[in-house]
């Protein structure tokens, strides 16, 4: 076998996924970052709530190259309980996670939902052979108004070993800091424009105000006008 | 459309990361040396996120422990052990104890780092059995967007994660070539899991890998 074979298995495989990602998943992209800049740009907050190892916004927050959009809901509700900010009509919750249903985050979703906020979930339907619900509620992508797919294999691990009885090593932390990034720099290319696109479907959601600002020049003066 | 520019940064970096194959062999076998000599094997990065990404993951290796400045007095390292050790550096700053004291117990280091960034002092290669080179531009952002001071989109989280799982898999693999069976986390939301995952500590504490 050649040198690195398994890891240049591994590279191939994750480099697939990021091909899948432009080709199947950049409408949405698009779609989603209009809504998130629609929000920021009439005034109202985005919220992330991510789960998993590597939690996209605990792993950006306050680092260089991270505009800082998204209000880190997991650590203000998840750590101290801080209310006041629940996510609500106008607003944007992202929600990333490891698989398509949590307790916790279907909670959290259903929630926001409720109060009119505009929700858009990053991950990828689970199969249902191998991964059970965790409760009797609908999944996150069926709670969403949006869902970005990261393309998780189905138990997480992306290679088969001849004599391992699992799949390994897992790609979900990957695609989700990908995709947060990705989201971050199109939200900020369209907040520097000025808006998001007009009449995004967020206003047929009852979510932000969608082309209302679309004179807004621009990102921070837009706030500093609303607030 | 500036998020496929960032997708680009990525694309091309890690494809940087796939010119060194050879080295991944290098590092796995060092790390499977260790293991079938009671070694073990510990995950270093300074901020925790890689580390903490690769120990107890599901379709991750049941061996891998994170290892921290905090650490190093429970862990006790001896020259059996290595680190993967995650910088953001080419050359050695605030954390030169810390890597003396891994040094200095005689365990072994594969650096994953910039390695074409300008050495300012003490470079981190000299302390390093293996290298990888992550080819990342330092903890910053890789995009300009108009109206932004600063370029956005840092790509080191998302490489260095490519090359953690990537180097799992080559371990992984140098186990199997040798006839033996490392043990792999299966998701806890799994269908099974539970049995399975009992059955695979027992073999870890059996194995020690």
């Amino acid at each position: 076998m050649a040198d690195g074979a398994d890891a240049m298995r591994f590279i191939d495989g994750i480099t697939g996924i990021f091909q899948r990602i432009k080709a199947e998943d950049w409408e949405k992209i698009d779609k989603a970052s209009s809504v998130i800049s629609d929000s920021l740009l009439s005034g109202h907050s985005v919220y992330c709530l991510s789960e998993g190892h590597i939690p996209p916004l605990a792993n950006s927050f306050g680092t260089p190259g991270n505009p800082n959009f998204f209000v880190p809901y997991d650590l203000l509700v998840g750590h101290f309980n801080y209310f006041p900010t629940v996510p609500m009509k106008g607003d944007t919750l992202l929600i990333m996670g490891q698989f398509d249903s949590s307790p916790f985050v279907n909670e959290v979703a259903a929630k926001c939902k409720v109060l009119g906020a505009y929700t858009i979930f990053v991950g990828t339907v689970a199969d249902r052979k191998v991964i059970p619900l965790t409760m009797p509620m609908l999944s996150l992508p069926q709670l969403c108004d949006l869902t970005i797919d990261a393309f998780t294999p189905p138990i997480e691990g992306l290679l088969n070993f001849p004599g391992l009885e699992v799949e390994a090593c897992p790609t979900a932390g990957i695609t989700s800091i990908l995709l947060f990034h990705v989201l971050n720099i199109e939200v900020a290319e369209k907040v520097s424009r000025g808006a998001g696109k007009s009449g995004s479907t967020s206003d047929a959601k009852g979510g932000p105000s969608g082309g209302k600002d679309a004179e807004t020049p621009l990102f921070f003066r837009g706030l500093a006008e609303k607030r | 459309m500036l998020g496929l520019d960032y997708m680009a940064n990525v694309e091309r970096v890690v494809d940087g990361v796939r010119s060194q194959a050879p080295v991944f062999t290098q590092a796995a076998r060092i790390v499977v040396d260790s293991a079938l000599n009671k070694g073990r094997f510990f995950v270093h990065d300074p901020a925790g996120m890689i580390s903490y990404e690769a120990s107890g993951r599901s379709a991750g290796l049941y061996m891998v422990k994170t290892l921290g400045v905090a650490d190093l007095q429970r862990y006790d390292l001896s020259p059996s052990d290595v680190v993967l050790y995650f910088s953001r550096r080419s050359f050695v700053e605030g954390e030169w104890a810390f890597l003396d004291h891994i040094r200095n117990k005689g365990a072994k280091v594969i650096g994953v780092f910039p390695v074409s960034m300008p050495t300012e002092g003490r470079a981190l290669g000299d302390s390093c059995e293996a290298i990888i080179d992550n080819g990342v531009p330092g903890n910053q952002g890789t995009v300009d967007v108009p109206g932004f001071s600063e370029k956005l989109g840092p790509i080191d989280i998302v490489v260095n994660c490519v090359i953690l799982w990537s180097l799992t898999a080559e371990i992984i693999g140098e186990f199997l070539r040798r006839g033996l069976t490392p043990s792999v986390y299966m998701t806890i939301r799994a269908q099974d899991s539970e049995e399975y995952n009992s059955r695979i500590w027992a073999q870890y504490q059996r194995q020690g890998f």
